[in-house]
């Protein structure tokens, strides 16, 4: 019996004395090898599904149709009216080509696209019928609350005209802001109203309401669904564009979608 | 920091007076490049694909992000190409040992100049870009972090490039163990 239990405390202190040993290559093998794997893995599960899935956004992406794509719409089986919602929008209503644009008034990305790209689209397609250019507010959080109370200014002031009257608002939010967060002051937006003719106070009542609040986080909410990571993101008639891209980029997806 | 310039600057001359190496550290620094401002359009790029709208994208990058992040990422390209010219040059000489080192650092250049507010690299397409955003610098300190850890990769290299006797104390061949007691 005491031998038994001997032999069993020898093989338990064996047991202890044995060693696993990794070269410091294997070691560096093993952190690459395991790296990659989660590469992979992220770029086919789309970032291991953290991300809003389009289905949970009803309307964006028709139900059934590519559940499994991390976010980004393929092309052709976005419904391009539901994304383009009820926004504000330069243009013919049934151009051929739609462009949705989600851009945060405070990102400089966005306001150099709006400085330097959108004024050549507007003259070579949207003021000819081609193109329908659709504005959704995606304010980032780092950028608010100014970012958001601008989207909302935008909102206030369409409300007491038409998309015309939310345009020249827009127009001069993107001239006047300095951008990063921190580009205006809210009382220079309140003056804006004045610049363009409408009635202040109630510009003030209804950025204070936060009435639009709800619509903008619907806004946010579609983009994320459509694939948006950034700002300015486009979707050009279910194609997704990401970034203040130069004007060439836009002109051959465009002269693409009106061949095809 | 005198004699690590020196061994490095030695190793670069040695590495890259081969035209082959210098034109494969060029041409892995472009594909670092491209592969961090196209992924985010690779899929307009793959549906409506020509060479104009390639180069389109590739010169778009300077009005896609600020000076500072196309910066980091044009010296981490280059670092990127270095690197794996190193790594080739040193399995050619058969002293491999430095290789995953190697590797692991190369990854780095593929995730970290990411930016989210304007959706660039791989950690913004995988949708991490909220995540960048709650960082101080909004992801550039990683693109920082990348180019340093490509630079210790770097010196590692050129240590190994310049050395040129074994290590005659060591019974495991030069490589170090790492042992777990069970």
């Amino acid at each position: 019996m005491e031998e038994h239990h001997e032999e069993h405390k020898k093989h338990r202190e064996h047991k202890k004395k044995e060693t696993v040993t990794f070269t410091k290559i294997g070691l560096w093998q093993g952190v690459s090898g395991v790296l990659g794997i989660l590469l992979v893995l992220s770029l086919f599960t789309g970032g291991f599904g953290l991300k809003d899935s389009p289905s949970k956004v009803a309307g964006i992406v028709p139900s059934g149709v590519a559940p499994s794509a991390p976010s980004a719409p393929s092309a052709g089986i976005t419904d391009m009216k539901a994304l383009a919602d009820d926004d504000a929008f330069l243009g013919k209503k049934d151009a051929p080509v739609t462009i949705v644009e989600w851009s945060d008034y405070e990102c400089p990305f966005c306001e150099r696209f709006h400085s330097q790209t959108l004024d050549q689209i507007k003259s070579q397609y949207i003021d000819t019928g081609k193109v329908k250019f659709v504005y959704r507010d995606f304010p980032l959080g780092f950028h608010d609350p100014l970012a958001t109370q601008e989207a909302m200014a935008a909102e206030c002031a369409r409300e007491q005209g038409d998309d015309k009257t939310y345009f020249d608002f827009h127009d001069l939010i993107f001239k006047t802001t300095k951008s990063n967060g921190n580009g205006l002051q809210v009382s220079q937006l309140y003056d804006m109203a004045d610049t363009l003719g409408l009635n202040k106070a109630k510009l003030i009542e209804c950025i204070d309401s936060g009435k639009y609040k709800a619509e903008i986080q619907k806004d946010i909410q579609d983009g994320a669904a459509a694939g948006i990571q950034g700002t300015p993101g486009f979707i050009i008639n279910g194609k997704l564009v990401s970034g203040a891209q130069p004007f060439s980029v836009f002109k051959q997806v465009i002269d693409a979608e009106l061949a095809g | 920091m005198k004699n690590i310039i020196k061994r490095t600057k030695e190793a670069l001359i040695e590495v890259h007076k081969n035209k082959s190496y210098l034109i494969s550290s060029l041409i892995f620094a472009f594909l670092v490049f491209a592969f961090n401002v196209l992924i985010n359009n690779y899929r307009i790029l793959i549906s409506n694909f020509t060479l104009k709208l390639f180069f389109s994208l590739l010169v778009g990058t300077i009005y896609v992000m600020s000076i500072t992040s196309f910066i980091l990422l044009i010296v981490m390209s280059l670092l990127s190409g270095i690197v794996f010219s190193m790594s080739i040059f040193l399995v050619k000489r058969q002293i491999t040992s430095n290789i995953g080192a190697s590797s692991s650092t190369l990854l780095v250049s593929l995730i970290a100049p990411a930016c989210p507010s304007c959706a660039i690299g791989l950690l913004s397409t995988l949708g991490f870009g909220s995540f960048l955003a709650v960082l101080p610098f909004k992801g550039l300190e990683l693109g920082v972090f990348g180019v340093i850890l490509l630079g210790i990769s770097v010196v590692y290299l050129s240590n190994k490039i310049v050395t040129k006797t074994c290590d005659i104390n060591s019974n495991t061949g030069g490589k170090k163990k790492w042992k777990i007691f069970q």
